[in-house]
């Protein structure tokens, strides 16, 4: 399904400041990372980490002033084949891509339509725009792209307003107006979070069988490492607003190299373990304190004051994020120490 | 619809009853009445006082002189005798009243085409230079009564007739000889007279307006769907009208009706000041005249078109608003 080594979108060395009464916070520090053609991409990390900044960045959504792109630069291949540096598209240039190239779903399907104008009306906005098409038929494809993510009696729905629709429905909603057209590159900013579990299963498979059908690459931003696992390709760590390991989905997920990692991947709850009969209820670990302020990083590492593997060296310098072996990244000083405690484990 | 109207009229019904009563006794609490000023002249003999009183009703108990007044009203849409002019409250204040429409719907065309721009554009530049250069104007605006910028703006433009030889009317409705023009003459001449008191309130009053567009601006563009829009790639300018005013406008029209009311309550002092014959300077001196019907006939004039604005507040929400249904 991925076409290896076609890079669809490249982000290098971005850096996202937002200025504060308070100072300069730093919530994208230098991130680099590339999405390949078909892939899927997972960002994970906490709140705060910088992972909704650096998507946003990529869509030029950050609201200026405060925030402000200051450094890097996000090449991205359109649907033209044209190679283009987001950063320093014009604004008009850059409306061009917003919705057409690549398009957005976001973590609130209840607030994010337009209460005063009905589903067909906004997905067919998007259609008009970007395919020049006339309001008839630009409503005929938002009927089809109602039916595509599986809304039953899609011509009833299509003059439907977005509070006549459960969350589960505008969320597919959203995504009948993301994909409506046809989209490289899909960024989905923790759309499941808001849903209860069973339909977010269902948008989950949905956006699996549209991402077959469309062939795009999805960016997917969650904080959920179970749903990474069943969408992700590769992974990208985030902490402090900087990228602290990336690898892929495999990799990441049986051979963590950075303790922040590691810390997510224990705070998973896995059935069978935590309840065993007899025993007493054991208990999922957690990361011990807070995401760090951004105002004030630690000048090392920025995980090291919650890192239980910190060695004096960690505060130091920020560790250079290095290949641990095919492809594998990881921001930590000690990561040889966690492969090789690993190999005598496997051994 | 139709239900919605009915019910919205037997509503009206123990609302309007209310109002009349308080109206009509809250005007007896003050002490005296009409005849107070010649009950104190020496010259007026206790007969033709006594005459006067049974004339207007005066000597009859207040409930017994309520009665009767809603009794004509409801019958025979009849709403009382002014004391001081004689004649009935309708044919007195309906030509004032209208001079008083042109005048507060040349001033909401104005307030209406100042606030909405100005709130707008406070919101998109949020903090800029020029926001901020509104932000302090209003707030001048805001804490100085339109009757005294009236009487600044009243000076200047003195000067400037005085430097110039301009015609630019400060007073009154019309010009003299106004009845020799031809009508488009004529309107034109009203136009002019109507211009600088029109500009005055609106200006003094869309203070207001303005910092509560701005506001509800602010707080739309806050919300997800505008990210969603922009997301799609819509242009600035779809982003502001179409997405955001549209939605920021929502509790201004919630408000239109008492706009009905406003429309025939005339534009306050600033009638006084430019000496225009609209309704403000007649109920002001019916209330000090003690003229208890041509006061309380206005009153409930005003109270039933609240209550029709109301309703039509409700209607037009609905038409704006999805998610509400009128009923």
């Amino acid at each position: 399904m991925t076409h290896q080594g076609e890079v669809l979108l490249a982000v290098n060395g971005l850096k996202t400041y937002f200025s504060t009464d308070d100072g300069v916070v730093k919530s994208v520090d230098g991130v680099t990372f590339h999405i390949n053609k078909g892939e899927t991409l997972a960002v994970v990390g906490e709140s705060g980490s910088g992972k909704s900044v650096t998507s946003l960045s990529v869509m030029r959504l950050i609201p200026t002033p405060p925030g402000k792109i200051v450094e890097g630069e996000i090449l991205f291949t359109g649907k033209d084949g044209v190679q283009k540096d987001i950063v320093k598209l014009s604004e008009a240039d850059m409306r061009k891509i917003r919705g057409n190239d690549i398009s957005m779903i976001f973590q609130e399907p209840m607030t994010s339509l337009n209460p005063v104008y009905t589903v067909g009306d906004q997905i067919a906005e998007a259609v008009m725009l970007h395919q020049g098409k006339n309001k008839k038929d630009a409503m005929g494809v938002a009927t089809d792209m109602l039916r595509f993510v599986g809304i039953p009696a899609p011509e009833k729905r299509v003059n439907e307003y977005p509070h006549q629709m459960s969350g589960g429905m505008r969320q597919r909603v959203m995504i009948a107006m993301a994909l409506s057209c046809k989209p490289a590159l899909l960024i989905a900013d923790e759309p499941t979070t808001a849903l209860d579990v069973t339909i977010q299963a269902q948008i989950l498979d949905l956006m699996r069988k549209l991402q077959a059908d469309v062939g795009m690459s999805i960016l997917f931003i969650t904080h959920n490492l179970g749903v990474v696992a069943e969408m992700a390709d590769r992974v990208v760590v985030m902490y402090g607003g900087r990228v602290v390991e990336e690898g892929d989905v495999v990799e990441i997920f049986k051979a963590p190299r950075h303790p922040y990692t590691m810390g997510l991947l224990n705070s998973i709850p896995r059935p069978g373990e935590a309840h065993e009969p007899g025993q007493p209820k054991g208990r999922l670990e957690a990361i011990p304190g807070n995401v760090p302020n951004p105002l004030s990083l630690p000048p090392g590492c920025a995980f090291e004051p919650r890192c239980k593997f910190a060695v004096p060296d960690c505060s130091k310098a920020v560790p250079a994020l290095e290949d641990t072996g095919h492809g594998h990244m990881s921001r930590c000083i000690r990561w040889r120490d966690f492969a090789q405690a690993q190999n005598e484990v496997t051994a | 619809m139709i239900p919605f109207l009915l019910r919205r009229v037997v509503q009206s019904i123990p609302t309007l009853f209310l109002a009349s009563l308080l109206i009509f006794f809250v005007i007896q609490l003050a002490p005296g009445d009409f005849l107070t000023p010649a009950k104190l002249n020496p010259n007026i003999s206790p007969e033709q006082i006594a005459a006067l009183e049974s004339n207007f009703g005066l000597d009859r108990h207040p409930i017994e002189q309520y009665l009767l007044w809603m009794k004509n009203m409801i019958f025979n849409l009849n709403f009382g005798l002014s004391f001081q002019y004689q004649q009935p409250v309708l044919d007195v204040a309906i030509p004032r009243v209208l001079n008083s429409l042109w005048l507060v719907l040349l001033n909401l065309i104005f307030f209406y085409a100042i606030a909405i721009p100005l709130g707008v554009f406070g919101a998109v530049r949020q903090n800029s230079l020029g926001d901020k250069a509104v932000n302090v104007v209003l707030y001048f605006l805001l804490g100085f009564p339109s009757f005294f910028l009236a009487l600044i703006v009243i000076y200047f433009i003195l000067q400037i007739r005085n430097a110039t030889g301009w015609d630019i009317p400060i007073n009154g409705m019309t010009s003299n000889g106004f009845d020799a023009m031809a009508p488009l003459e004529k309107v034109w001449d009203v136009l002019k007279h109507l211009l600088i008191p029109a500009l005055v309130l609106a200006i003094s009053d869309a203070a207001g307006l303005t910092r509560v567009i701005r506001g509800l601006m602010l707080e739309v563009m806050r919300s997800d769907y505008i990210r969603t829009a922009r997301a799609k790639g819509v242009s600035e300018r779809t982003a502001i009208w179409k997405h955001t005013f549209r939605n920021a406008i929502l509790p201004i029209v919630a408000g239109i009706g008492g706009l009905l009311p406003a429309a025939i309550s005339g534009a306050g002092l600033t009638e006084v000041v430019f000496a225009y014959p609209g309704i403000t300077p007649m109920i002001l001196d019916a209330i000090n005249t003690q003229d208890l019907y041509l006061i309380a006939g206005f009153t409930v004039l005003g109270t039933v078109l609240l209550v029709i604005g109301n309703a039509l507040s409700d209607i037009l929400l609905a038409v704006v608003d999805p998610r509400i249904k009128v009923g």
